[in-house]
């Protein structure tokens, strides 16, 4: 499959390619392709554990695996995508040893009766309530849903992968992606909204208060 | 059968709840045409899939300005540690096996240089002379020219049995090799064209020699080649050589066991 995307600067390419050809040692290619998504793979781990130390160490084991598996990563295969699986693969690992997986996900329709009832139902209200969110109450959120809805809200919607990477990375079809991100977007929006209730109907208030 | 009111509500029913797996898919751009119009037409008619698919519109905005984490200064120098330590160990198992490599030929080299060396150079002579020699000795392969074949085929049918008597000493074979002396001639059949066949006694061989038409000598493209280029085509089937060369006007044959026929360039041709 080819996953090879935006997600690498292309002109660079030519410049690689004589760098690779005359002047790198195989460590130094390394670091050169992996080093600018350290920080975005530690990103992705952290949504998917509040710990910060857990996150930085699925970062390393996923860098050295990869070091390892180096001369796996092929031309047609974006270097991003290609470590996130890794990634995925360790905390798949390290999830199994806790025992912490296998947590079945809960189901929630269009017709869910909180959604429907809720005063942030309609679009607008609902933009106003989410925006109103900080950054680390999203967060929160995203951390607290289940495991195969969090990996693809993470890697679609916060890391900007389109849906064949999200694929690729996670080993699933990509109709699994889409059902798993329309599922997990709705229990996202549910979490969200019922969080934030108070907030939000007194920020309603607050602003008829002022329009009157 | 018309359908029932009910029947359409459920048909309406299992629509909804299906496509609410592809509102995603419809928001981010990921559907195909026709799942487009389906999920558009559902759409049309259902509050809350528009409401929902505008939610997810909603959080996917909001998802994507998230500011990234970032790793500390300190945990992107562990990173590099770990990594430079792992290389370096890669390194190490790399250059012990080349040690260990270099250390067995340097033992080697020390117990007989002197052996190696002229080992060595015998080895390369003998390589140098199969390569120059190659070209000269007649490939074993498989024939499938008809003159070739024909000829081979006679000689092999006739190794065991007499030679046909019908004489006729007033015909001469058109090559001629010191120690050959003829034995028989007959009429033959080559390619599908008359041929004289000439039995001859070369030292401890029987040779036969075919005069055949020109037409069927140069009938084959390798057969052609090979003349061009040396003069005469060479093969070697089923233990006997062929030589097949062009006369005058017309064309030769010479079959015989391996290694028994004489060079080319020394048969003297006589004029017919």
């Amino acid at each position: 499959m080819g996953i090879k995307s935006g997600l690498e600067p292309p002109c660079i390419d030519i410049v690689y390619f004589w760098d690779d050809m005359f002047f790198s040692t195989k460590q130094q290619r390394f670091q050169r392709l992996t080093n600018p998504w350290r920080d975005r793979l530690y990103g992705v781990a952290l949504r998917q554990t509040n710990m910060n130390e857990l996150a930085e160490d699925w970062v390393q084991e996923t860098l050295l695996r990869a070091w390892r598996n180096f001369n796996q990563l092929s031309d047609d295969i974006a270097v991003y995508a290609w470590l996130l699986k890794i990634l995925d693969h360790v905390i798949v690992d390290d999830m199994r040893k806790e025992k912490r997986r296998g947590h079945i996900a809960p189901v929630i329709t269009v017709d869910d009766q909180d959604l429907i009832k809720h005063p942030c139902l309609s679009p607008e209200p609902f933009d106003n309530a989410v925006q109103a969110q900080l950054n680390e109450q999203i967060s929160d959120a995203i951390q607290n849903l289940p495991e195969g809805f969090q990996q693809v809200i993470v890697l679609r919607d916060i890391e900007g992968l389109n849906y064949t990477e999200v694929a690729y990375i996670l080993d699933i079809p990509k109709g699994t992606v889409m059902s798993r991100l329309s599922r997990g977007r709705r229990l996202l929006a549910s979490m969200l909204i019922k969080s934030n209730t108070v907030d939000i109907t007194a920020s309603m208030n607050k602003a008829s208060g002022e329009n009157s | 059968m018309k359908p029932t009111y009910e029947n359409d509500d459920q048909k309406w029913s299992d629509l909804h709840s299906q496509l609410q797996d592809m509102l995603a898919g419809y928001v981010d751009d990921e559907l195909d045409n026709d799942q487009k119009l389906l999920v558009e037409a559902h759409l049309s008619g259902c509050q809350q899939c528009r409401n929902d698919m505008a939610r997810q519109q909603v959080i996917a905005r909001r998802l994507e300005v998230m500011p990234p984490p970032r790793l500390s200064t300190e945990s992107h120098r562990h990173i590099d540690q770990l990594l430079s330590s792992e290389s370096i160990s890669i390194k190490q198992v790399k250059q012990s096996i080349k040690a260990r490599f270099v250390s067995f030929i340097t033992k080697v080299n020390r117990l007989s240089l002197r052996n190696t060396i002229n080992a060595s150079g015998w080895g390369i002579a003998f390589v140098l002379a199969v390569v120059i020699l190659m070209p000269t000795l007649p490939a074993e392969k498989t024939v499938k020219i008809p003159m070739i074949t024909d000829a081979i085929s006679e000689y092999r049918g006739l190794e065991d049995k007499a030679l046909p008597t019908s004489m006729n000493q007033s015909k001469k074979p058109p090559v001629n090799w010191p120690n050959a002396h003829l034995l028989a001639t007959w009429q033959s059949t080559i390619a599908g064209e008359p041929a004289q066949v000439y039995a001859l006694r070369s030292g401890r061989n029987i040779v036969f020699q075919y005069h055949i038409n020109e037409s069927v000598l140069f009938r084959n493209p390798v057969v052609r080649k090979a003349i061009a280029e040396s003069g005469n085509y060479k093969v070697r089937a089923n233990k006997l050589d062929v030589i097949a060369m062009p006369l005058t006007d017309a064309g030769i044959l010479i079959v015989g066991p391996t290694d028994s026929l004489p060079a080319p360039e020394k048969v003297q041709i006589e004029s017919i």
